[in-house]
């Protein structure tokens, strides 16, 4: 039960993309939206799903991490199936809309497995820095966010170590059939959660102070350099954009 | 009870970048009512022993006998009649403690055991006392307790059900010298009034030096070397594993460099009889 494979949680290897500016994956992720909402274009979606392969595969997670993300959401799409046939859309419309809602699934799943959690908190506080305009705590809005992320990774993780000492302690859950399964999931539910919530007060109070210095805004410099693979994944976010442009006829 | 490993290898998030092998075709007997100190330095494996005697995690090959029951990764019918038998006391109290209340805590072993007990709370008390706790502690929050009360809560939770053996992970760590003494104590009355199994998984030498009788050394998730309490008097083994001699025994060894011949005791005031003795 315990892996690094929930959704929003951190896989911590090394690899190219684990290394890439936490803003410019913030931006690219508004980027990639436009032509993933607006564009209606089997081929583009192709595309784009063979982009998001391939960086899944550079980012040194196992893909079937990825996999079994989607997997997981298997009666999500049967609904949405259900959904777009019944309104009458025909076959290759209902497989661009599928396929976009897995292209999003699968682009936020490889950011959250990439990005460490203060690494997270730096690039969502970053990337909303035009709402400062509008005088919003964004410090405090970037820690909410990064609270409601890193919330059911760290719910799981409490579920399994509270799991682990109350069958120690009697109320068995690995030994058990799937009623009693969930008999235990239910009582231990409530403690699950205190606890998940009192972890994420200390993270929150940990990234806190890790990523803050009175004379440096950031510890960490290394991760604030934007290089030439950050640039060249925003060229190609860039060129997807201006396929959907063409595409729609605006130029 | 005895539980034997055999030819155990257990690993962490296999098939994957992040695996991590924490024993590896590790094969040992724990005899009844003994004393048992696994040594060994970090990430040396002892931290998975106590929880796959517990079978809440499963081997990757190879089996734990536990008495009559077995864990070899397939479902144990009545694990409870295992586990009330296994006290596991974790080294980390915050991984182990998950009740609002130190009274919740140290009755749901009771509880999902089915202990059919009228005075449990009589029962909770003794726990406490045992542990140098004052029953004050009942109604008590574990998040507004200190790391070394809630390693006495959590020790308090495992002795409460009165279990046939107790697994205690490093349970010298952050624990005062009196703390120590207090703990060196009631392992013995433990074994000796109540024959207990103990099982410490520890990397303090001078703690287990004084009280333990059979010693096997990990590291890197192999038995590298088993015997009775006189493999710690090996410096030079305990130096190549990343472990420091009982400061007892280095003494001694000291001695025996400067050929003064002191014989080998746990005991500091035996010692100190001993260097009398030799200086006359």
């Amino acid at each position: 039960m315990q892996s690094n494979k929930y959704f929003g949680s951190f896989y911590p290897v090394e690899s190219s993309i684990h290394k890439l500016n936490p803003v410019m994956k913030f931006i690219c992720l508004f980027l990639f939206l436009i032509p993933i909402i607006g564009s209606m274009s089997l081929k583009l979606h192709v595309v784009i799903l063979f982009f998001i392969l391939m960086m899944m595969y550079s980012s040194n997670v196992p893909l079937r991490f990825y996999f079994d993300m989607l997997y997981g959401l298997r009666y999500i799409y049967i609904i949405i199936l259900f959904a777009l046939a019944s309104k009458g859309l025909t076959l290759e419309e209902a497989l661009v809309i599928i396929m976009k809602v897995s292209s999003v699934i699968e682009y936020l799943t490889l950011i959250f497995y990439t990005t460490a959690p203060s690494e997270l908190k730096y690039g969502i506080e970053k990337t909303l820095t035009p709402f400062n305009l509008f005088n919003f705590n964004l410090g405090r809005l970037s820690n909410i966010i990064v609270g409601i992320i890193r919330f059911f990774p760290l719910l799981f993780t409490t579920e399994y170590s509270v799991l682990k000492n109350a069958s120690e302690r009697g109320l068995d859950y690995f030994h058990s059939d799937i009623i009693a399964r969930i008999n235990v999931l239910l009582s231990s539910f409530k403690n699950t959660l205190r606890l998940t919530l009192e972890k994420i007060k200390k993270e929150k109070f940990a990234s806190e102070l890790r990523m803050y210095k009175i004379t440096k805004f950031r510890t960490n410099l290394r991760t604030n350099n934007v290089g030439f693979l950050d640039l060249l994944i925003a060229v190609v976010h860039i060129v997807f954009i201006a396929s959907y442009v063409i595409e729609v006829g605006i130029i | 009870m005895d539980i034997i490993f055999n030819n155990v290898t257990y690993k962490e998030s296999p098939r994957t970048p992040l695996e991590l092998t924490h024993l590896k075709n590790f094969s040992c007997k724990i005899k009844d009512g003994e004393i048992t100190t696994f040594l060994g330095d970090s990430l040396s494996g002892k931290k998975v022993i106590g929880s796959l005697i517990n079978a809440v995690i499963f081997p990757y090959i190879g089996t734990i006998t536990i008495g009559k029951f077995k864990n070899d990764g397939k479902k144990i019918k009545n694990v409870n009649n295992l586990r009330m038998n296994i006290g596991h006391v974790k080294m980390n109290p915050d991984d182990m403690l998950f009740n609002k209340t130190v009274k919740q805590e140290l009755l749901f072993g009771l509880t999902y055991f089915k202990y059919k007990l009228s005075k449990k709370d009589i029962r909770c008390n003794e726990a406490l006392k045992l542990v140098g706790l004052t029953d004050d502690y009942l109604e008590r929050k574990i998040s507004t307790l200190s790391l070394t009360e809630k390693k006495k809560v959590a020790f308090a939770s495992v002795l409460i059900f009165n279990p046939k053996v107790i697994i205690l992970e490093e349970p010298t760590l952050g624990a005062s010298s009196k703390e120590k003494e207090e703990l060196k104590k009631l392992i013995k009355i433990l074994k000796e009034k109540y024959k207990k199994t103990i099982i410490l998984l520890t990397k303090d030498t001078d703690f287990a030096y004084t009280i333990t009788e059979r010693v096997h050394i990990l590291y890197k998730g192999s038995l590298v070397s088993s015997g009775n309490k006189d493999l710690m008097t090996d410096e030079i083994l305990l130096n190549t594993y990343n472990l420091k001699a009982p400061e007892i025994v280095r003494f001694i060894n000291a001695a025996k460099n400067k050929k003064i011949d002191l014989n080998y005791t746990d005991n500091i005031l035996d010692l100190i009889k001993e260097v009398y003795r030799n200086a006359k």
